[in-house]
């Protein structure tokens, strides 16, 4: 969507499909609803408001900043609000929402066929079986129109209405469905992935799920045709290696990336089963939006698990202390029912029960095992620790702790490491001072603090005399 | 056919007195298990016949194949020493009173430099060691450096000389040149022995000596052997003098005149060496005979030595009459248990000298006494030195030596990985023994127990062990220490399956080689890529051919061979690096400095590290590298992974807070120096100083959120500024060749950016030593393009040495670091070009 400036009136109404929005609300009969905007439409945003605010009569309130990704409709904001219904404009993820009806709003740009059929036809002569899938914000109704070409050609239509298709026999991925099924024998690595739009978190997402099928994108500007160059396979090794990280990981964060997807407690719990299961200690984070320096004031934890929606899952960040993966390579790490097959899972849905790439969880293993590690090279405990005590205490009778012997949970041996370990007390060395009042407010900014710069003197005076 | 039981065996295993546990050591090419063969011939497990043929040791398929030992191998061996073979043992702890019998453990060891690591694994199980030297080459490189590890590890070496046949038939050496020939070799073992270690240690007695019977000469290929013992019982009775004193008059400058039946110090017109009158003349007299059919001298020798040849025998001529003859005047099995009975220590006598270099833990606790007088009721203290595969895929015996104790099947014990630290419970498991089992060669047997002095093999303890550990049964029990190896894993290998799907078998059978071979790495890189490094090429050869073949099972791609590099820095930063945390609150100031050279090979070494006293270790600092002795107090941490080869020190005044944050400038240390700045390699010799700090007032302003980040890339900046390079790996690389072959060589080291640093003559031959200094990266194909440019006259040993900076600006694309940058940042999927100085430099 192109900002500039002012819109007239006509071209907001037009853009942001505000006709389409009120017979929503009037469907739906809502009294207050919320619009979530992305950043760089959050200058239209209060003459979205009013506009519809007028003519529907019905209060209307505009979501700032957004906790997680601006793509993932913000229902747990507009729930807080007491909004009965969300509508969400630009770019989106497409996740399944389960509290509050969502309208998604796309830019509409539209698409010519001729250009389309002809770079196929020139670039791909050969080729038979194609899937498309585009960008959201190409008119969906001319993209369809590009299906009339004479080959196997299966379209992954935007689920922009919340409805669930079998995902066992309907390819789902991205927040796009194929309606049609596959063609019964036809791998799909015959297949070629036509994606119209530029390169983006929705194309990545892609490649990896379809990590079989050869990528190719269409610029409808330029009409162009090229391969895609983005190496999956290697990204894919390097998830590989992420998940080997996770193997040897002691401690596990859940990061709660997002609090809108469908399901997403279901599979934070499902994280705390299978690291319990791996014996593994974890903790759940919830910090907003995620960044390397938040992340790294836990030094703690060997690797996060992050929840989000498909798209802001994969974080290849270098920057980030420890690494980041996704609950698929969580499960592949140390659920061994499951194992890396090349396939990759990025919805977090899948892998839970009622979801299309289910493992069901292999039985607690009472018996402890190990595994090499083949990045410190070294042996790790794999499974639940149940015996241990009865090894060291072989009678059953309670003795004294030996100095020597004792055995220090995961979180505290690291803390033991720690060179610094807080002020020391010096108990009797300092003399003894009645207490004074502080500092108030916010880190970010206390109160006074402008003013204790101003007359820095004076207060130090103040606070070095002792009562 | 075997002339002992396994009851038998167990009977002895008691009698630790009796025990000698040894190692056959050698360069590549010497004979060792040629020469091994004949003493498990005379144990009857092989025929007579076939020693020196069958190479019994060597079990793989692959090894008969080629010719060539890859793994060690380990045999049990009883024999009995007759009554007055057992009046040279003089000392109470080397032999029970009234036993004659001997169990021998032998293992015999691989000799080309690509396996020394399980020479290395053979030597620590060990007490002595027979040292193998060809006669015709002399001693070789690794001839040197295996001995050195011997020394290093307290092992009394008793040396051979081997392939005299050669000497005779071949090179037709006349008496007095070949007695050089030995009496060279001898001085040369022993300036080697004399190096390391000196006969007033603990040892006692280490250099050897003919005239002591500690040196035996003859052919391994022909079954024979003797020492100065046995010529010397030939002629005592005619003599009428002691076997002892005449062998001291068999060696060195002694010459016997027969006319006036005189001895003498000196060589004059009408005597003669006693060496050569006595020993060699014989021999010599013995070979001309058969060997130019003079069939009548050949009886009256053969009536004269005694020998009665049996019919067979008696048909054949030339060669294989010598053999028959030799072989019984002179066999080879008898002398080599005599010199392992007589000069090899027994367990009884080596632990009390090895257990200070073996135990980690106090000398004086429960288990360092028990290892020390070798006490089989004490706590049990075993050492797990290598796994070696059993017939049931993906599982190993875990080899080992029972140091003190017993160690019985089914017994619970507590295994001990090499990051056990006692009082935790990292890499400690208590399990349950499923078996013991005897190690013989190809074969295992099922035994109960196995006391202390004892090697053998356990089943079950595979899984908590990645290739060595301790075992034991004393709860305050320390490690016994890890081994060092003499060779580095610098040669790297990227596995993937031809089938993606394959990649968990891929997986699973890297787990297993990586058990398989003591020195083998298996890893996965952060670029998700499985690399097996190994010390050469060779030795890469062997792993990736059993990973495909018998671990993993499927078929491979394999890229070609490359080496890891190093990052460092070449100069001082030249400005004080500033780096700020994203609040802005907080600024570190940093400056890179390279190390003076030896200090990393030192901390590699392990003479300067963590665990140190910090004022030793600054002491030592400023004495041998002129570091300022309070700044060489203040080091913070070694790394990557906090031993490595750079240094983080601090040398700020007086800052508030400092302490707080040490923790989080150290993960960033970690952090930047396992993955350096120019292509995500390991940095090495770089030593970091903190300049100063400014910090938030406030605690939660100056988290570790604000400074792992922060540490990182004012690190980086760091690097940047004080132009960095790269290292690569080289080689030290020994090439022998016949002098015409010289040339060739040079020329093929040219072309390699080798350079030669030595080049000499081995006294008493026509082959010349070239040493050379050769990039690893240079290094592939070396082998095979020396030998067709020198007619197949040079053979390379090649075994890591140290780290060189591959001269050239790695900003430069078209140089060769450069290239190697762009390459390597390309492979691990990182952004192309490193990255510019200012997204790690801040202003003030």
């Amino acid at each position: 969507m192109s900002s500039t400036g002012a819109l007239e009136a006509c071209a907001l109404e037009d853009m942001y499909e505000i006709e389409r929005v009120l017979s929503w609300i009037q469907e739906l009969d809502l009294k207050k609803i919320a619009l979530q905007f992305p950043d760089e439409l959050l200058k239209d945003a209060p003459d979205v408001a009013l506009k519809i605010e007028l003519s529907s009569k019905i209060e209307v309130h505009i979501l700032g900043d957004t906790s997680y990704g601006s793509c993932c409709a913000d229902v747990q904001a507009a729930s807080c609000l007491g909004a009965q219904g969300l509508v969400h404009f630009g770019p989106a993820c497409l996740s399944q929402q389960e509290k509050l009806p969502v309208l998604y709003i796309f830019e509409k740009v539209n698409i010519e066929v001729n250009p389309f059929l002809t770079a196929i036809t020139t670039v791909l002569p050969e080729q038979e079986n194609y899937i498309i899938a585009s960008d959201l914000k190409y008119n969906q109704s001319t993209v369809t129109e590009l299906l009339a070409l004479n080959k196997t050609v299966l379209y992954l239509e935007p689920n922009v209405v919340s409805q669930r298709l079998p995902s066992t026999e309907h390819l789902t991925v991205s927040g796009r469905s194929c309606h049609q099924l596959l063609p019964p024998g036809t791998p799909l690595e015959n297949f070629v992935l036509v994606y119209i739009g530029e390169e983006g978190l929705t194309l990545t997402n892609l490649m990896f799920v379809l990590n079989k099928c050869t990528f190719f994108t269409y610029n409808p500007i330029d009409c162009t045709l090229k391969k895609e160059c983005f190496n999956v396979n290697q990204q894919l090794r390097r998830r590989y290696f992420l998940t080997q990280k996770a193997k040897d990981a002691q401690l596990v964060g859940i990061l709660v990336a997002t609090l809108g997807v469908a399901d997403h407690l279901k599979i934070i719990e499902h994280i705390k089963v299978l690291a319990k299961n791996a014996g593994k200690k974890c903790y759940t984070f919830v910090v907003g939006k995620l960044n390397p320096n938040k992340l790294a004031n836990f030094p703690e934890i060997d690797v996060f698990v992050a929840v989000a929606c498909p798209e802001n899952s994969l974080i290849n960040d270098k920057e980030f202390y420890r690494p980041v993966i996704t609950p698929y390579e969580f499960e592949v790490a140390v659920n061994s029912a499951r194992s890396w097959t090349g396939d990759y899972i990025t919805d977090f849905r899948q892998l839970l029960p009622d979801g299309g790439g289910f493992v069901l969880l292999e039985s607690v293993h009472r018996e402890q095992e190990t595994d090499v590690s083949l990045i410190s090279g070294q042996l790790n405990r794999v499974g639940l620790d149940c015996n241990e005590e009865s090894v060291f205490n072989s009678s059953g009778d309670i003795c004294l702790r030996d100095q020597n012997q004792s055995v220090l949970p995961v979180g505290s041996a690291f803390l033991k490491q720690r060179k610094w370990s807080g002020l020391e007390p010096h108990v009797g060395e300092t003399p003894v001072r009645i207490a004074h009042l502080g500092r108030k407010g916010l880190a970010a900014s206390y109160s006074g603090e402008g003013e204790k710069v101003i007359n820095q003197d004076n207060t130090l005076e103040k606070s070095e005399v002792p009562q | 056919m075997v002339n002992f039981t396994v009851d038998e065996i167990r009977v002895m295993m008691d009698k630790k007195r009796n025990i000698r546990n040894m190692s056959v050591i050698a360069h590549v090419d010497h004979g060792k298990s040629t020469l091994t063969d004949s003493l498990v011939g005379k144990a009857g497990i092989i025929a007579g016949a076939k020693a020196g043929e069958m190479r019994f040791t060597d079990t793989r398929k692959d090894e008969q194949e080629r010719c060539i030992t890859i793994k060690s191998t380990a045999v049990t061996m009883y024999f009995e020493l007759s009554e007055k073979d057992c009046a040279f043992i003089t000392n109470p702890e080397q032999r029970e009173s009234t036993e004659k019998g001997f169990l021998i453990n032998l293992i015999d060891s691989p000799g080309h430099v690509d396996f020394s690591s399980e020479v290395t694994a053979a030597l620590r199980v060990t007490d002595g060691a027979l040292v193998v030297v060809d006669c015709v080459s002399g001693v070789c490189v690794q001839t040197e450096t295996v001995l050195r590890q011997a020394i290093g590890e307290r092992i009394k070496p008793i040396l051979f000389m081997n392939k005299m046949d050669r000497a005779l038939l071949e090179l037709q050496l006349d008496q007095e040149a070949l007695y050089q020939t030995f009496q060279r070799i001898v001085e040369n073992v022993n300036v080697i022995v004399a190096t390391y270690a000196d006969d007033e240690g603990p040892m006692g007695e280490i250099s050897v000596d003919p005239s002591k019977g500690s040196v035996g000469f003859g052919s391994g290929l022909h079954g024979w052997a003797f020492t100065l013992k046995q010529f010397a019982e030939m002629y005592a009775d005619k003599f009428k003098i002691d076997t002892i004193k005449l062998m001291n008059r068999l060696w060195g400058e002694n010459f016997f005149n027969p006319t006036t039946k005189k001895w003498s110090k000196t060589k004059d017109a009408d005597n003669k060496r006693s060496f050569n009158m006595y020993v060699l003349d014989p021999l010599y007299k013995v070979f001309d005979a058969i060997m130019n059919y003079k069939k009548e001298e050949t009886d009256s020798l053969l009536t004269k030595l005694g020998i009665k040849l049996s019919l067979e025998d008696r048909e054949k001529d030339g060669k294989n009459l010598l053999k028959a003859v030799v072989r019984q005047w002179l066999p080879a099995g008898d002398t080599l248990l005599q010199m392992i009975a007589i000069h090899l220590p027994s367990p009884a006598v080596a632990q009390k000298y090895r257990t200070e270099m073996l135990y980690e833990g106090p000398l004086d606790d429960e288990s360092a006494v028990a290892m020390k007088n070798c006490d089989p009721n004490g706590p049990l203290m075993m050492y797990i030195s290598k796994m070696v595969p059993t017939t049931d895929k993906g599982r190993f015996y875990a080899f080992g030596r029972v140091f003190a104790g017993k160690v019985c099947t089914g017994m619970k014990a507590r295994i001990m990985g090499p990051n056990y630290v006692p009082g935790n419970k990292a890499d400690l498991y208590e399990k349950a023994i499923q078996r013991t089992v005897l190690m013989m060669g190809r074969f295992v047997e099922a035994i109960e127990d196995v006391p202390c002095g004892n090697i053998c093999g356990l089943v079950g303890v595979d899984q908590f062990l990645v290739k060595t550990g301790t075992i034991s049964t004393f709860k305050d029990a320390h490690n016994l220490r890890v081994m060092k190896f003499s060779v580095s894993p610098v040669v790297r290998v990227a596995v993937e399956p031809k089938n993606p799907a394959d990649l968990p078998k891929l997986v699973e059978g890297l787990k297993r080689l990586a058990k398989s071979d003591p020195m083998v790495q298996c890893i996965i890189e952060e670029s998700g890529e499985h690399i097996v490094a190994g010390a050469g090429e060779l030795h890469l050869e062997i792993c990736l051919k059993d990973l495909e073949e018998d671990h993993a099972c499927i078929p491979l791609k394999k890229s070609d061979p490359v080496v890891s590099y190093r990052e460092t820095v070449s100069e001082e930063s030249d400005q004080v690096c500033l780096s700020k945390s994203p609040n802005k609150h907080n600024r570190l100031y940093m400056k890179a400095v390279p190390m003076p050279d030896g200090l990393p090979e030192d901390i590699d070494k392990g003479d300067v590290n963590a665990r140190d006293d910090f004022k030793i270790r600054g002491r030592y600092l400023s004495d041998k590298y002129e570091y300022d002795v309070t700044e060489a107090r203040k080091i913070w941490c070694f790394g990557p992974d906090t031993t490595g080869p750079n240094l983080l020190m601090d040398v700020t005044k007086g800052v508030q807070y400092l302490n707080e944050i040490k923790d989080s400038v150290v993960a960033g240390f970690q952090w930047a120096t396992k993955e350096g700045v120019l292509c995500d390699e390991n940095m090495r010799g770089v030593r970091f100083n903190i300049h100063d700090v400014t910090l938030h007032a406030d605690a939660i302003h100056r988290g570790g959120g604000q400074i792992i980040p922060t540490a990182r890339r004012v690190f980086y900046a760091s690097v940047l500024t004080a132009a960095p390079r790269l290292m690569e790996p080289v080689y030290l690389c020994e090439i022998q060749c016949p002098e015409n072959a010289v040339g060739g060589i040079y020329g093929v080291l040219n072309r390699r950016r080798g350079h030669v640093f030595e080049e000499s003559q081995v006294a008493g031959t026509p082959m010349f030593i070239v040493k050379a200094y050769l990039p690893v990266n240079e290094s592939f194909g070396f082998t095979a393009d020396l030998r067709s440019n020198t007619g197949g006259q040079a053979f390379p040993q090649c075994v890591f040495d140290h780290w060189q900076i591959l001269p050239g600006n790695p900003f430069e694309v078209t140089t060769k670091p450069g290239q190697v940058v762009t390459d390597t940042r390309k492979r691990k999927g990182l952004k192309e070009g490193i990255p510019a100085l200012d997204s790690y430099l801040d202003k003030l």
